[in-house]
């Protein structure tokens, strides 16, 4: 008996046939589908989606943790070849006056368009939070980052979320204490844009690669690279103007009645550790309320 | 459920380890499939119950962290570890390359499955480099990954076999 004992081979021993494990986890799949799937079990769903969130928020924070030292390691390999100093500050200040440009040609825009019609101010201002990213996109087909804040600061899904550059994404899903956020370059994600020179509206979206792509540009526009993209407010999700990107490659094909743009992002969520869940904004005067407020008033 | 109990302890355990690193390691600028491949691991290394048992808690996982339906990916992903286990399991007795190859193949099938969906959302132009940045690039992440953890958990799983066999007499 102790000489068969030393040696362990697997593909020896004797399986069961698992059928009924099958059965039983194929059955149980089937219910949870289901009540997702019914609109009375959602809230449900949400409640448990969303403990399980918060329960492995911990191990996130672990993890990001753990990665510092590896991180900074890594910047010291890289800035030893540079001069790190002018190299964030030249960084810095290139993203803050495209934002700042696109902001500046944005208003003069509208207020070009609109001056002649309203006496009105074209500006908008966030209110919101600023949350920590503790964990960015944990799967090859799917762009989304989870931030440290949820509904205990009132952060609900489909709240906007930006950066000093531009757009994010927007809140998918909310536990207590963690958020899920849909990137805009994660394939399922959709926006009306527009190109701030032409102000012809497209749709934005991200893709597999992870590029964005403008669509719906009529092939009789001028476009050209370098153009901003910037959000066109249709939706009532995200403000008008708010920076998206940069056009990086115009494509045009002779049967297509559209171009094909290829839209290089302003945000970089690689370099963030830090961004901005908007609740409301305020367009020319007036509140654009948070998506579940405007449930609740059109229910009122 | 007595049988299940090191499989999901195993599972287990190795969640953790996929929710606290996971997402930060990548190879050739994609995050290997880790989940997949720990339950095509189990199945071929325990046979198609323990990767039908380990195939649904990863699904699970992975419904409860995203947002698709909740129950999706652990119906598929059960139904993978079962026939995954019972094929490789009989496959392991030639040796362990022929339930790596495998473990390619399939992570090669859902790879394209993937790419085929986003044709047919997209338009065959989404697919493009995607190929290769994206396709290659996962399976040849997911091999290495599915070689290195094939090798640590049959090499775990006979000690700790061996230590219970030590416990029994």
């Amino acid at each position: 008996m102790k000489g068969t004992q030393g040696r362990v081979s697997f593909g020896e021993k004797k399986q069961s046939s698992g059928v009924r494990t099958l059965v039983v986890f194929v059955l149980i799949s089937i219910l949870l589908i289901t009540l997702t799937v019914r609109e009375s079990a959602q809230p449900v769903v949400d409640q448990v989606r969303a403990t399980a969130q918060a329960v492995v928020a911990p191990f996130k924070h672990i993890g990001t943790l753990m990665e510092q030292p590896f991180t900074t390691l890594g910047n010291i390999i890289h800035n030893a070849t540079t001069n790190p100093e002018a190299l964030d500050e030249l960084e810095r200040k290139n993203e803050l006056l495209t934002a700042q440009l696109a902001e500046y040609n944005e208003y003069k825009a509208e207020n070009e368009r609109l001056r002649s019609l309203f006496a009105l101010t074209s500006s908008y201002h966030m209110r919101g939070v600023a949350v920590h990213i503790i964990d960015i996109n944990a799967d090859t087909w799917n762009e989304s980052l989870i931030i440290d804040a949820g509904s205990n600061v009132g952060i609900t899904p489909d709240m906007p979320v930006v950066d000093g550059a531009g757009i994010i994404g927007q809140v998918a899903v909310v536990s207590a204490t963690t958020s899920y956020v849909r990137q805009i370059t994660d394939p399922e994600f959709q926006v009306s844009a527009l190109l701030q020179s032409s102000r012809t509206r497209g749709i934005l979206r991200g893709s597999l690669d992870g590029s964005l792509h403008l669509e719906y540009i009529p092939s009789t526009e001028t476009v050209s690279v370098g153009d901003i993209v910037v959000t066109s407010g249709l939706g009532g999700v995200y403000p008008t103007g708010l920076l998206i990107g940069t056009v990086a490659n115009v494509a045009e094909t002779s049967k297509s009645l559209y171009y094909d743009i290829t839209v290089t992002p302003a945000a970089n969520v690689e370099n963030q550790e830090e961004v901005f869940v908007v609740f409301d904004y305020t367009v020319s005067g007036s509140t654009v309320l948070a998506p579940e407020e405007r449930v609740v008033q059109v229910g009122e | 459920m007595r049988d299940h109990g090191l499989t999901i302890v195993v599972t287990i355990l190795l969640v953790f380890v996929y929710l606290i690193l996971g997402s930060r390691i990548q190879l050739f600028g994609v995050a290997p499939s880790f989940l997949l491949i720990l339950t095509a691991c189990v199945g071929s290394l325990e046979g198609s119950n323990a990767g039908c048992v380990c195939g649904f808690l990863c699904g699970l996982v992975l419904d409860l962290m995203g947002t698709d339906p909740l129950g999706i990916t652990a119906l598929v992903m059960c139904v993978f570890g079962f026939i995954y286990g019972a094929i490789a399991f009989m496959e392991l007795r030639e040796g362990w390359v022929r339930p790596i190859v495998m473990f390619i193949a399939c992570d090669a099938v859902y790879g394209l499955t993937r790419l085929a969906i986003a044709a047919f959302n997209h338009g065959l132009g989404e697919v493009g480099w995607s190929v290769v940045t994206i396709f290659f690039a996962s399976l040849l992440a997911d091999a290495l990954i599915a070689l290195l953890l094939f090798i640590i958990l049959s090499r775990a799983l006979a000690r700790f076999r061996l230590a219970a066999g030590g416990l029994s007499v």
